[in-house]
């Protein structure tokens, strides 16, 4: 057992120098953009050797984690107020919008034309029969959003059922528990579905998806964050539904 | 509309008085059979106490949708989905607390005087007669505690809420995922009103479901 563990550290020991400058990042993520982000960590991870660990949530669920000490070292919010509260706090640095979000409502098996008005569409989704998800309006900017849509078109309130985050909204339509829903165009980017109707940008605050370092210290945070800059992620981040930010913050 | 702390208690309630209903003839059942069923079924009442509770709400989720055989004969029957309602929610507390119901009211009718049970069969009692006439009053502190446990159980329930009840003001928003919100909002001054009172509650009945065990333990 001894000689074995000995080999092992030894092995460690020489696999060390060549990772030298390799660092890790405790990455917090919205929910909306950790699939994107995962596509980007592996990129990420050929390029520059700096491996990220990914934990998700809602973005008001990991804001809490982080103000009660969580040891994220950068913070991926799916809005751009947290960022910005976590720096007037002084717990983040160098604030930047990533991605710009882009909401779908999605009723799966009904025809939807992407180019159909909106008032059609608040038409199709009364008719509907069955429970309308959304995510946690509060804790979530893509259910935010969502809820000025609704609000918009005076849908019936007793209707809706909240998700923790985008992901559990999409379980609960994928599921089949709610017969429709609004969730981010990333989580269902590149399937070509003909059951999802891109909201217009005109009916919702834009959804800028801003991120802040938190630990200045962690060379693989700020790396990422230079990388997330490039065309390369621009043009990965419009394959993934989202619009990339064009021109200087 | 109820807030969270009435539609607690109300899941509570509801919960305990039909779980009660199931679990007293079953755990009489369970404590007087030698069939080789018994092992398979007391395992299966167990299971809820080591299962992640995200087991149990992952595999609801999936019952309780209109896309299986359960959840679209509920939509037919009574036009809206079993998730989201509270009878979803009723239906998940009974399968999450069915252990603090059962094994409470079985070790209570095992340890049961056998001579007096015995002495009824000889006088003609059938087996539901002398459940109820004779088992259920001598076991009735394993009654109370099996109800009590129950309850506060119910009441500390989370995690299945949390991934089938889509956290509906007056309907499934019950106290625990209320502090789960407030939490994440950072709204500190609510969740502490309501995790204070769940404190006090479960310290309370904690207190009387021990009392109660104290006083049997004397009598004995």
């Amino acid at each position: 057992m001894v000689r074995l563990s000995s080999a092992l550290l030894v092995f460690a020991l020489c696999l060390l120098p060549a990772r030298a400058f390799a660092a890790q990042a405790k990455v917090a993520v919205a929910s909306n953009f950790s699939q994107t982000l995962v596509t980007i960590a592996d990129i990420f991870k050929q390029q520059t050797g700096h491996s990220l660990t990914l934990v998700n949530g809602s973005t008001g669920a990991l804001f809490a984690q982080i103000r009660s000490g969580a040891p994220y070292d950068i913070y991926f919010a799916a809005d751009a107020l947290r960022p910005r509260q976590l720096e007037d706090a002084g717990l983040g640095y160098h604030r930047m919008t990533y991605a710009i979000g882009r909401v779908v409502l999605w009723m799966p098996n009904q025809k939807l034309k992407a180019d159909a008005l909106s008032q059609d569409i608040a038409a199709q989704l009364d008719a509907l029969k069955g429970r309308v998800a959304l995510a946690q309006p509060r804790l979530a900017p893509y259910g935010a959003a969502a809820r000025q849509v609704l609000a918009d078109w005076r849908f019936d309130g007793s209707r809706l059922v909240y998700g923790q985050n985008v992901g559990q909204t999409y379980s609960f339509i994928n599921s089949g528990n709610a017969a429709a829903g609004f969730i981010a165009a990333a989580q269902i980017a590149g399937q070509n579905r003909r059951d999802v109707w891109p909201v217009p940008q005109a009916l919702h605050a834009p959804i800028r998806q801003d991120l802040v370092i938190l630990n200045p210290e962690n060379k693989a945070a700020a790396a990422l964050r230079t990388f997330m800059q490039s065309p390369q992620v621009a043009a990965l981040l419009e394959a993934h539904g989202y619009d990339a930010v064009t021109g200087v913050q | 509309m109820l807030g969270p702390i009435g539609l607690t208690a109300l899941l509570a309630s509801v919960t305990t008085a039909l779980l009660m209903v199931f679990a007293v003839p079953f755990a009489w059942w369970l404590a007087r059979t030698h069939s080789v069923f018994k092992p398979i079924l007391e395992a299966i009442t167990a299971m809820p106490l080591v299962l992640p509770p995200t087991v149990l709400g992952f595999y609801l989720l999936l019952l309780f949708s209109p896309a299986n055989p359960l959840g679209s004969a509920w939509l037919t029957l009574t036009g809206e989905t079993l998730s989201f309602s509270f009878t979803g929610l009723v239906i998940a507390s009974m399968l999450y607390s069915l252990p603090f119901a059962v094994q409470p009211l079985q070790s209570a009718f095992e340890q049961l005087d056998e001579a007096a049970l015995e002495a009824a069969s000889s006088l003609g009692a059938g087996p539901m007669d002398r459940l109820f006439s004779l088992a259920l009053p001598m076991a009735r502190r394993g009654v109370m505690t099996a109800a009590i446990l129950t309850f506060a159980h119910t009441v500390g329930e989370f995690g299945v809420v949390l991934m089938v009840g889509g956290n509906i003001p007056g309907e499934t928003r019950v106290i625990s995922i209320a502090i789960y919100e407030h939490v994440e909002t950072l709204r500190y001054a609510e969740a502490h009103q309501l995790s204070g009172l769940m404190l006090v509650f479960s310290f309370v009945v904690l207190m009387s479901v021990y009392a109660l065990g104290r006083k049997a333990a004397v009598r004995a």
